[in-house]
This record gives C-alpha cells, structure tokens and sequence, in this order.
C-alpha cells in the first residue's frame, strides 16, 4: 500500500490537448498564422478552442509554426485562459513548419503528462469529444500498444465535404484496430491491400465513406514516435508509418467513427469554402458566428426567415438575400441576389451582382454587374466584370482557378519535381561531356564535375552508372562524330562509373538497350540509312565491349 | 479581470456543459452568484453594485447566450437592489410602491443614481436576495399545490415536449389523489422528440398516457378538456417563447376551445415584449444545428438543401389562457402587470446588461 504521504503529493491529472498550428497553404492570401485566418468572419483558432473547452479540456497548448505573438494576442483579447476557464498556452516554435516538425517540438519540451486531443488549428468539429476520450482509454486498457485513436466523420461519396483529391480507404477490424489507411486515387480501377486485412476474422469492414478531420487522441508514447521517425511531416506518414511498422514496434491504432456529428478541416481552398458553407447552413452550431463562439468578433444577430447572419449596421438594399453572413459596415445595393455568401467588415456590393458561395473578407467593393460563384476574395480586392479593367479580377481568378484545378496541377507539380533531378542530371552532364569533348578538358576534371552534379541533384548512387551511360552512349549521336573517337576520348569515365559491380553492368547494358531504341526509332525508313544506323550500332557494340576488355 | 471572474468562468463552464441540470438549478446557481456580489466587501453605495453585477452579468451571459434563466435572475435580483434601495432612502413601503408604479415614467429612474449612502442596505440587499433563493427553492412545491384545483376528474390532458415541472405537476395530482383518472396525451415533439421521455416519467408515476406523433395532435384535440404547457420564457404580453411545435397544439386548442394551462416558475417570465422585440443584439429565435431533421453524411441533403432547425416557438397571447405560478395563478392579460413589478419599466431593464439575451 501506497504511503498516504505519496497519495496526497501525486498531481492531479491535468486534460490536455495540442493544437497544430502548421503552415497554412499557399491558396491563401493570408500572411498570419492558420489559426487566425477568417471562417465566416470568426477565426478558425475560435471554433477549435470553443470545442475543447466544451470537452472539458483543462489546459491546450497552441504549437504555432509561425505568428505566434498574433496568436497570443488574440488569445488575450477574447478571454481564453481567464482563471476558471480552460487554459491556452501559445508556443512559438522557430523553423518548425510541418505538422512533423511541431510534433517533434512538442516531444523536446515534454509538456505532455497523459492522454492529449490532437488537433490542427483548421479542424472545425462539434461532436462532444468526451466520448472519444472514454473510448480510447478504454482501448488503451485492453491494448497495451494502443497509443492513438483516430476520429472520422461520416460522409458519402459524392458529398460536398469531401474535397480532398485522393480519398480516404480504412481497413478495421472488429474492436475498431486500423488496419489498412490508404488514399485512393478516384480513377484507380484497382486497390492493394495487405493479406492480415483478411485474416483477422469477423468483422473486418473497409469504408470509403469517411472525412477525415485530423483529430485524434493521442497517448503519452505518441510525440516520442515523431521524435524517431524524422521524416514523419504531415499526419498522413504518421498514420502510414505505424501501419508499417506494427509488427518492429508493435504500437497499435484504433479508429472511432463519428456518428451523427460534424468534423471537417479547412486547410485547403476547397475545404474552406466547403466548410463556410456547412457554417451558413448551420450544421456546426453550436459553433455559429451568432452563438457567441469568439469575445472579439461578437455581435451577430441571425435572422430566422432568411438565415442572415448579421452584425449591427449592416444595410441591405432591395436585394435577394438569403443564407448569408455579413460583417459590420458592409453595404449590399439593390438588385442583388446573394446566397451563401460570407461578406466581411465594410464591404461595398453595387447594385445587380449575384453571388453565390463567395466569401469576401473585409473591405472589398464588388462593382455592379458582378456575377461568380464559389470563390475567396482578400482584403480590399475590387471585383468587376472581366471586361472592366479592375486589377483585382486576376486574383481572384487565380483562387478560383486554383480551386477547380488544384487537384491536377498538384499532381503535376509533384510529378514533374520527380523527373526534373534525373532530366537535370542527364543534361548536365550531357553539357560537361559536350563541351569537355570540344575543349579537351581532362577528364579527371570531368569527373569531378559529373559528381557535382550527381550530389546537387541527388541522385543515388546505383542509378549514377545508368545515366553516365546513357549521356556517353547518346554523345556520338548529338556531337555528330563517330562513335569511335568519342567512345575512345570518355572511356575512362565509363571505366570508373562501370566498374566491377555487376548492378553496374547491367545498369549500362539497359542505357545500351535504351540508346539502341533511340537510334532504330529515329532512324529513316530507308534501307540505307537503317543499314547505316545499324553498322553504327554495331561499331559501338565492339568498341563496348573493347573497352571491357581493358 | 475581477475578483469574480474565476467565479464566473467556472459557472459558465458548468452550465454550459451539464454539470448543472435544468432550468431551476441554473436559476438557483445565478442567485447564488449575486449573493456573492452582493456579499463581498467590493462596494459601499447601491450604483456600484449595480455596477458590478452589471459588468459580471454581461459577461456571462454573453458566454450563455442559449439560457434565458440567467438573464432573467440577473435583471429580477438588479431590481429588487433598486427597490431595496428606494426603500432604505424613503424608508416607507408606499414609496416603494410609488417605485414601482412609476416604472413606466423612466425619466424618474434616470434621475435616482442610487448614489446616496445608506447604512444598514447592505443587510436589507442580502435579506431580500435570501427570500428569493428561498422562492427559488419553494418554486416547484408552489407551483404543484395548485395541481389539485387545476385538474379535474375525468380531465384529458393534452402536452408537448418534455417539461419537468409539468411533470411534477401532473405527479403532484396524481400523488394527492390516487384514484383521480384523468389521462394524459403526449405529443412527441419532433425533431428533440423529448415527448417520449415524458411519457416515461408519467408512466412511471401511473399515469395513463398515450405518446402521439405531433401530426395527429389536431385529430386528438377533440377530445381533450385541457392542454397544460411548459415553456422556455413567458413575455410580457402574455405570450411564450415555446419549444417548436407548441405555436401549433395552441392554434388547434384555440379553434377547438380548449383552455391552455401554461406551467411556469417567476424565473422564467422575461422582459421581453413580444416576438418582434427588437434591441442591440437580442433575438427571439435560433436555427440550430439541423442534425435533428436530416443527417449531415447524406450528401445531396447537405449540400443542396436547406435544412431548417428553429430552436423556438412563438405562442401569441390569444392562444394562452392562464399562466400558473409560484407567486399564483394569472390570466394572460395580468401577464405585463405582474411582470412590470419583478423587473421595472420596459425601458428601465433594457438598458440593463446590454448583451446577448436570446
């Protein structure tokens, strides 16, 4: 037994949360930190706080990755963290920009004593989060390798919510264990999934019809696991890595699936205009601008029979307006037909625009005849019709074109980063070859600057022989000399990157193959040529394999 | 940052999230507040604890926006301060009387700054907020003697929704006379559908009831002798900000003339003047969460429809006929009068707590 002395000296258990304040994408024109960027005229760091304190969270530590005094400052003015209430604590966190690199801060200060909510600064929930917290520690007691319990919410294909361009696949089992977490491309025909996902027994179900909110309930192992693993940047690879790793480290997940409450994230263009919308047409009251979620940005009365939410001195012309929130100041003219709409502070709409799923944050001015639909506006832009020469139409434009396109152009972008360092590489050293040749340079010399290139671009080192052969095979043709000076002059470079090992060899009998391509493709339908091309190939063959000789 | 706010805060926080239960608890919470206001050592002259409990008040109802009780306490428990303090400066009760009718002259309220020292305030303050605690307490035990008049044998009692102190009251009947058969008709009260759970409670206490779906409440109407309804506010024009459904059993009971009973405790009267009050940032009514009616993972519902969810009802006067309390029983239209007396002149309270009262 326990000395009394002991008893009385253990701390009383302290409930936490973490909420990731990570780089806010570049969609938005906002320099601030995410937590303060504007959801329906209230901060998104609000609607996040208001659901922990409604859990009864006792204390949240914000992690900020960049603006944390903006943050603070906040936080003071709207009365989080007065004695009584649940206490904010802000950390500002220098050079850490993922949702990785914050975890990893997290577990350096060691702020964390049990069980914790993690959340990111854009996730918008109104579920009760109690029940979660009871259920993942009744996991943890009967899984010992338990460390965190995902929260999903429920929505359909086809719905609105779900705009993210690869979709969630989950795999759990019975007791609700993870075990499959995969992000499906929406064209893909076929999916792989792990053997265990079978063999785990009765009630295995795999859903595709879940959001995913990026909230969870992590145990006190988690921060140390962002700690090992450097490479973890979003929540994403952790998730992948656990899976991964489950039989090494044996740490387990477990999945608890909303029922019946709203969770959705705004971290993307899409997603925020998906969540404004979800705001207006109040599936996430209690957390409504009108409901007194923020001290600062108060004041909004709702207008029942039209579903306008609206600060005082708003004047509203002869207009169709419904399902719309307005900041203070703002103006609407006559004609006008709105819906869906969040306008901000001091907005001026001239008469006849028409709107629709807009949302135009302070100060904007919308001249008459403007119609769109579903895009974000800055701060002071001026909107007019594309035959006008207002400046501000091309930005947003570019919103609006990033939200239709963002899913193809990201791929892309990715994609191309890819292929770019090999292409780099391929014609730098095609450069320094060319030119080596035509200068006479050592090659030694030419050595040392194909390394460079190898290590600017990163290329591993088994594939460095592949490419090297590839440029020398290829030089013949592109310097328009034959083969056998230019085999001659850059033997020893292929005599040092083909060395002895055979992954090497092979590796220059594939750029062999690939060059031979090159040569029968670009080659002329005429026998000639082709005879031609062929003693060509040919001669480099001999001079190949003279070379190996040597 | 005063004194009280670790108080407040952690008020707020308990009734926000359930910790403390129903509309009389909040009620009983609210004065207890006060009281601590009142009988801490932060001030000397009424206007300043007028002040006080001004600016706290504000506060929390601003973090409570969806309790009226609160409100309503706060505004009771600031003009029983103003009368106790006319009172000690008058030192006569016709002057306190003379007070409160000329309520409805609010030039005359502007000019008392309640400034004037008064010794022995302070005990009379704290003496009439302990009464109205003690109201408080006796709320329900007032409310329930009445039952027994109110019901009579035979009767068909139609309700909406679930209401705890109509329960009791129906109880109380059904306690004080055991063979006593009057039965009871329960609307569900779609989309929160706490009729059922009231129809729990009845049955528990044995008495007969039937749960109906509030589409059938005009068919069953013919039958009924009595609707008895609880509320959320009762306004000064007689009228009810009900749960949504009740605008409806009072229409139909009104065409079918049947009387309605309406059950509501002083803490539930406001100063509100009817459904179109309008003031800096009150409204009468919310659209809330529409989870109730339709499912958010749905997604042609949710992205293509607009669901409505009203947290209210408004029941016009003319629909209510009396209105049962813990300080007795009123006919609608003594409703401004007995309401004036608990909290002053329309104009006077609503320069109190300048906030969101919803």
């Amino acid at each position: 037994m326990p000395p009394k002395d002991k008893e009385i000296l253990k701390e009383k258990e302290v409930l936490q949360a973490v909420v990731v304040d990570d780089l806010l994408s570049t969609d938005f024109p906002f320099s601030g930190p995410k937590g303060l960027l504007r959801l329906a005229n209230v901060r998104l760091l609000d609607y996040t706080l208001s659901c922990l304190s409604a859990a009864g969270v006792e204390q949240t530590l914000v992690y900020a990755a960049q603006g944390s005094e903006q943050l603070q400052e906040h936080v003071r003015a709207s009365g989080w963290g007065e004695p009584g209430a649940m206490a904010v604590q802000v950390v500002a966190c220098q050079g850490s920009l993922t949702f990785g690199d914050l975890m990893r801060e997290l577990d350096a200060r060691n702020a964390i004593q049990g069980d914790f909510f993690l959340l990111t600064a854009d996730t918008v929930c109104t579920a009760d989060l109690r029940p979660l917290l009871l259920r993942h520690r009744a996991t943890c007691a009967r899984d010992k390798n338990a460390v965190v319990t995902l929260a999903f919410a429920q929505a359909e294909p086809q719905h609105a919510a779900r705009t993210e361009p690869k979709q969630l696949l989950l795999g759990t089992a019975a007791s609700g264990r993870v075990l499959a977490h995969q992000r499906l491309d929406p064209d893909a025909r076929n999916l792989d999934l792990p053997l265990d996902l079978i063999l785990q027994g009765p009630g295995v179900e795999l859903r595709y019809d879940l959001s995913d909110p990026c909230l969870a309930v992590c145990s006190l192992a988690v921060p140390p696991i962002f700690s090992d693993n450097f490479d973890f940047q979003t929540r994403d690879d952790f998730v992948r890595g656990l899976l991964l790793n489950e039989d090494i480290l044996g740490h387990t997940m477990y999945a608890h699936i909303l029922q019946d409450e709203y969770a959705s994230r705004a971290h993307s263009l899409p997603s925020y205009l998906a969540t404004s919308v979800d705001v207006i047409r109040r599936w996430t009251f209690p957390l409504t601008p009108d409901v007194s979620l923020s001290q600062v940005d108060r004041g909004y009365r709702l207008d029942v029979v039209f579903n306008i939410c609206k600060q005082s001195d708003v004047s509203i012309g002869r207009s169709d307006v419904e399902d719309c929130v307005i900041g203070e100041g703002s103006v609407i003219g006559d004609n006008c037909r709105l819906r869906l709409c969040v306008i901000g502070k001091n907005c001026v709409i001239h008469d006849d625009v028409d709107l629709c799923g807009a949302v135009l944050w302070d100060q904007c001015v919308v001249k008459k005849g403007f119609k769109k639909s579903h895009f974000l506006a800055p701060e002071r832009t001026v909107l007019s019709k594309n035959n006008d020469k207002s400046i501000s139409v091309k930005v947003e434009e570019r919103m609006d074109s990033v939200d239709s396109d963002t899913d193809s152009s990201e791929d892309e972008g990715e994609a191309a980063d890819e292929v770019d360092e090999y292409e780099n590489f391929f014609n730098e050293v095609q450069d320094s070859l060319e030119r080596g040749f035509g200068e006479k340079v050592n090659t030694d010399d030419l050595v040392v600057e194909i390394n460079s290139s190898r290590f600017a671009n990163d290329i591993p080192a088994n594939e460095v022989s592949l490419w090297v052969s590839k440029v020398v095979l290829g030089l013949p043709a592109a310097l328009k000399k034959p083969p056998k000076d230019v085999l001659a002059y850059f033997r020893p470079i292929l005599r040092k990157y083909v060395g002895k090992a055979s992954a090497d060899h092979l590796n220059c009998l594939l750029a062999l193959e690939v060059s031979a391509q090159n040569i029968f493709s670009h080659a002329k339908p005429f026998k000639n040529n082709k005879i031609a091309e062929c003693n060509s190939f040919v001669c480099l063959i001999k001079r190949m394999i003279n070379l190996k000789k040597n | 940052m005063s004194q009280f706010t670790e108080i407040r805060n952690k008020l707020a926080f308990n009734i926000k999230h359930g910790n403390i239960q129903g509309s009389l608890e909040v009620a009983k919470a609210t004065a207890n507040f006060v009281d601590l206001i009142a009988s801490s050592d932060g001030w000397t002259v009424a206007s300043d604890l007028l002040k006080i409990v001004n600016d706290e008040g504000k506060k929390l109802t601003t973090a409570l926006p969806l309790h009226a009780t609160v409100a309503n306490v706060l505004l009771q428990l600031m003009h029983i301060i103003r009368a106790e303090y006319y009172y000690a400066v008058n030192q006569s009760t016709q002057a306190v009387q003379r007070f409160v009718e000329s309520c409805m002259n609010c030039e005359e309220i502007q000019e008392k700054k309640f400034s004037a020292q008064c010794p022995g305030l302070k005990d009379a303050i704290l003496d009439h907020i302990a009464e109205y605690r003690t109201e408080l307490d006796l709320s329900v035990d007032n409310i329930t003697e009445q039952a027994a008049e109110q019901i009579q044998p035979g009767e068909v009692i139609m309700t909406i929704g679930r209401s705890s102190i109509v329960a009791a009251f129906l109880q109380a009947k059904k306690a004080a006379e055991h063979l006593s058969d009057f039965q009871v008709i329960v609307a569900e009260g779609a989309p929160q559908c706490e009729g059922v759970k009231m129809a729990e409670l009845l049955a528990k206490s044995k008495i007969q009831t039937t749960l109906i779906s509030d589409t059938n409440i005009y068919s069953f109407m013919s039958r009924v002798t009595k609707v008895i309804l609880g509320t959320n506010l009762v306004l000064r024009s007689g009228g009810l900000r009900a749960l949504p459904g009740a605008h409806m059993v009072g229409l139909v009971a009104h065409e079918h003339k049947v009387p309605v009973i309406v059950v509501a405790p002083t803490y539930k009267f406001s100063s509100m003047l009817s459904e179109s009050h309008q003031s800096d940032n009150e409204t009468f009514n919310l659209l809330a969460n529409p989870k109730g009616v339709a499912k958010f993972k749905d997604g042609i519902i949710a992205s293509n429809v607009k669901v409505l969810n009203p947290m209210y009802d408004f029941v016009p006067p003319d629909y209510v006929s009396q209105v049962v309390s813990n300080i007795g029983t009123y006919g609608v239209s003594h409703m401004f009068t007995a309401i004036n007396e608990l909290y002053g002149a329309v104009e006077e309270s609503a320069k109190d707590l300048k906030m969101a009262v919803v």
